[in-house]
């Protein structure tokens, strides 16, 4: 097990099992209320505007044009290296996987902020970091499963995904539908009629010329 | 700076000295930037007559204003040098991820001059810049270097340009690679880069491109993709990539090298081999470079034949005519050649061309097992042309005459070989002249020998500009042919020096953004006014810069030609063969609009003055290669 494993389970897992005892943002608005909706999803789900990022490896072209778009939209700058995406690229085996912000129903990092910075915005869903009240100890870039919270190289701010106010700029920018903003339900049925189109494919020909 | 870095970094790699300069407003009302102020550079800095790899030689890495913006594709830059094969102007046009990150770190030019006794590499950590030492990885192919210099510096994202094997060992045809599959590989820029002992540049830029009117650049650019995608580009080059192209060449237009011009296009009971549904079968997905809404690359697999369970990013038209050129009809194999070179730090083409000059030469009997090291170079052979890629990236026993190039290595060789290499002004032919007029033009006049992305018309989009009907397939008359030359090669050397790509704009897809979005990207982007015909102008004034570094090393219009057999057989295409008569005809007329003198093709003073290069006449006019003004 890695240390990161290990703060994990420690941390995270543990306090997240026996439930916090501040729940998120209390008396600001943000996120949690009183009828035990602690993650703030449930008032969101009423209104049926829980809407997140679903990605497609295998659809990536490694174009990079949500990192640059996610640039410009938060910082109107042409910057991949602050964008709050990624594209791993794996030259060694032609790969290019998009890492974005999940915005967890349970979030590690809302969970992991010692100063109850991270919160869920009440109209968009995002999980996202309150910046006047952060403190940049850096804890939820070792709590988050996928490492999607940045240190911005010129502000040395803790920075993370916050779906640009409901209309994230890096999902309108991909070309192939690597990058998908849709509600939680139907994003997985956009998935899975991409996968479908080798069979589709293959399908045409069958009923086709042969 | 908007839209430019604003800094020129040059690297003196003799004395291991870094300067820094602010880019000079006068440069970028003239030249813009990327491919145009290397070429300026390169001319001011050099000497005419040296060797390409002398110290003395430039060796220049331009990016463009738009490089590495929001623009649609704006992932192109150029390196430019004296070339080691056409021993004249050349530059190489690049995407992928490494002109970005060099605007990304604030530059918009690297300018190495010198040469490094010991290996070495350059690392660009935005404002800090340093030589560092190579030796380790020196002796190493491309992807291991790039691993290992990656895990040096400890940022598995780092950009790095690299040189193989071929470019320590100056193979007149090495390339630069940067992002393990995109390289610069027409010129040899990756033979001047070993010549400087030079192994890498790798960077990392936090930067960032800043934009003067941000809200304006964002609805041009989605106001570009919008085009680009309802062009019919996606559906060819976006599906099929360049391959696409080898389809239309071979079964529309009727021409495509095949065995070393041996014979006319790939014969129709080999072309199902080669063709798109051949290809179809190999593609796992797709790849594109920085910010390309497009995307021509592919993953490909090898899923039958004896490189089964290969996988790597995949070749486009050229690597495609490779295979066809050494008479090799299988897919598998361009894949396996593609990965190879890749790897080697080889331009695909390159290699090719010189075994099938040598296969031609094995077939009739010029050469023998004996001068090939045993190796059987007969037409179609795999293994054999494996075995001479290997040898050629090591410049190893008959492969130290191929690494050559066709041109030298025939000069080289003697007894008659000149007849089967075919060359213009030592630049392999790509595409055979005998397609069209234009096509003919174009490759003859073209300032880095063969070409077909200097001045091939391959959209319609002169007709757009003037006005006009014009087809650009229909390359059967000369009417309009030398003014749609001239057209696209200043509209090229703007796309080059912009830092956008070819292939989605008005130079291969007239519905594509052309001069007009050009316009209002770069004044979004920059905030200084521009207009389509001052940037025409500008591409005008690049390739009089590039036409006049080749007068200056004493190229002139009788080296705008062909080889004999090109006046001489014919194809099926409608033109058939080149008629030298209309041929100079339309030379003739093509000198005639550019301005420049009809006896020797050399610009003259008055339209250099008219271009604000009066510096560039004086300079002729000492070196004596300034043509009379005209009475």
């Amino acid at each position: 097990m890695s240390w990161r494993d290990n703060f994990h389970e420690n941390h995270v897992r543990r306090r997240r099992s026996r439930g916090s005892s501040r729940s998120q943002g209390q008396g600001l608005g943000w996120g949690a209320d009183d009828d035990g909706d602690k993650w703030g999803v449930v008032a969101l789900k009423k209104k049926g505007i829980l809407k997140t990022l679903f990605t497609n490896p295998r659809t990536c072209i490694g174009c990079r044009s949500c990192e640059l778009a996610c640039s410009f939209n938060h910082y109107k700058e042409n910057n991949p290296a602050r964008a709050l995406l990624r594209i791993i690229k794996i030259e060694e085996k032609s790969l290019d996987i998009p890492v974005v912000c999940r915005h967890c129903t349970s979030a590690p990092c809302m969970e992991s902020c010692p100063e109850k910075s991270i919160v869920r915005d009440p109209r968009t869903g995002a999980v996202k970091i309150l910046q006047d009240r952060c403190i940049g100890c850096k804890i939820c870039i070792s709590a988050c499963p996928f490492g999607i919270i940045v240190v911005d190289p010129k502000t040395h701010e803790v920075k993370k995904c916050d779906l640009c106010d409901g209309n994230p700029a890096c999902a309108k920018v991909c070309p192939t539908g690597a990058i998908v903003f849709a509600r939680v339900d139907v994003g997985p049925r956009i998935l899975m009629r991409s996968s479908t189109e080798k069979i589709e494919k293959n399908l045409a020909k069958l009923g086709g010329e042969e | 700076m908007y839209g430019w870095a604003g800094t020129i970094l040059r690297v003196d790699l003799t004395k291991k000295k870094i300067k820094k300069r602010t880019m000079p407003v006068e440069w970028i009302s003239k030249f813009i930037g990327g491919a145009g102020t290397n070429a300026k550079i390169l001319y001011e800095e050099t000497q005419p007559g040296i060797d390409p790899f002398d110290s003395a030689n430039r060796l220049i890495f331009g990016a463009g204003p738009l490089t590495g913006t929001l623009a649609p594709s704006s992932g192109r830059y150029t390196i430019t040098a004296k070339g080691p094969f056409t021993f004249a102007f050349c530059d190489s046009n690049v995407g992928g991820h490494f002109g970005p990150e060099m605007k990304f770190a604030g530059y918009d030019h690297i300018i190495f001059q010198g040469g490094a006794e010991k290996p070495l590499y350059l690392w660009i950590d935005d404002d800090s810049v340093e030589l560092k030492d190579a030796s380790h990885v020196w002796g190493k192919d491309v992807w291991e270097t790039d691993k290992m210099i990656k895990e040096e510096l400890g940022d598995p994202e780092i950009k790095i340009a690299a040189i193989g094997v071929p470019g320590e060992k100056l193979v007149r045809y090495a390339a630069v690679i940067n992002d393990w599959a995109r390289a610069a590989g027409w010129g040899g820029m990756g033979a001047v880069m070993g010549s400087k002992k030079l192994k890498a540049i790798a960077i990392r830029g936090t930067k960032g491109v800043q934009i003067a009117k941000p809200k304006e650049f964002e609805k041009i650019c989605s106001r570009c993709r919008e085009m680009i995608k309802k062009s019919p580009k996606p559906k060819t080059i976006g599906y099929y990539g360049k391959p696409w192209l080898n389809w239309l060449r071979n079964e529309i237009q009727r021409s495509n090298p095949t065995m070393n011009y041996k014979l006319p296009r790939v014969p129709s009971s080999e072309f199902h081999k080669v063709g798109l549904e051949a290809f179809e079968k190999l593609i796992v997905k797709w790849k594109g470079c920085f910010n390309c809404p497009l995307h021509c690359g592919h993953v490909l697999a090898s899923r039958s034949g004896k490189y089964a369970g290969l996988v790597g990013e995949g070749f486009e038209y050229n690597q495609a005519i490779d295979g066809q050129m050494m008479a090799i009809y299988d897919l598998n194999f361009v894949l396996k050649w593609t990965i190879e070179t890749n790897r080697l730090g080889l331009d695909c083409d390159g290699p090719a061309y010189a075994i099938a000059w040598a296969m031609e030469l094995y077939e009739k009997g010029l050469i023998t097992k004996k001068d090939t090291d045993g190796i059987e170079l007969t037409w179609g052979n795999q293994e054999a042309a494996l075995q001479m890629l290997d040898k050629i990236a090591r410049r190893d026993g008959f492969g130290d005459l191929l690494a050559e190039g066709t041109q030298l290595a025939a000069k080289k060789f003697g007894k008659g070989s000149e007849k089967f290499a075919y060359h213009v002004k030592g630049g392999r032919m790509e595409i055979d002249p005998r397609t069209g007029w234009a096509t003919a033009l174009s490759h003859a006049t073209s300032t880095r020998g063969a070409d077909h992305l200097k001045g091939m018309p391959l959209s319609n989009a002169f007709g757009v500009w003037k006005g006009i009907p014009y087809e650009f397939t229909d390359d059967s008359t000369t009417e309009y042919k030398a003014e749609a030359v001239i057209f696209f090669e200043n509209l090229n050397a703007v796309i080059d020096s912009i830092g956008l790509c070819k292939n989605d704009t008005w130079s291969q897809s007239a519905e594509c953004p052309g001069l007009h979005e050009f316009v209002e990207l770069l004044s979004a982007a920059t905030g200084k006014t521009f207009t389509a015909s001052k940037l025409l102008r500008a591409g005008e004034r690049i390739y009089n810069v590039e036409r006049a570094y080749n007068a200056r090393e004493g190229l002139t219009r009788k080296d705008d030609t062909f080889p004999e057999k090109f006046f001489t057989e014919p194809i099926e295409t409608k033109i058939k063969f080149v008629d030298k008569g209309i041929f100079e005809k339309l030379k003739d007329e093509y000198y005639k609009l550019r301005g420049w003198d009809v006896t020797t093709g050399n610009p003259t003073r008055t339209k250099l003055d008219e271009l604000e290069l009066n510096y560039i006449a004086d300079d002729l006019e000492e070196r004596g290669k300034l043509p009379p003004a005209a009475i």
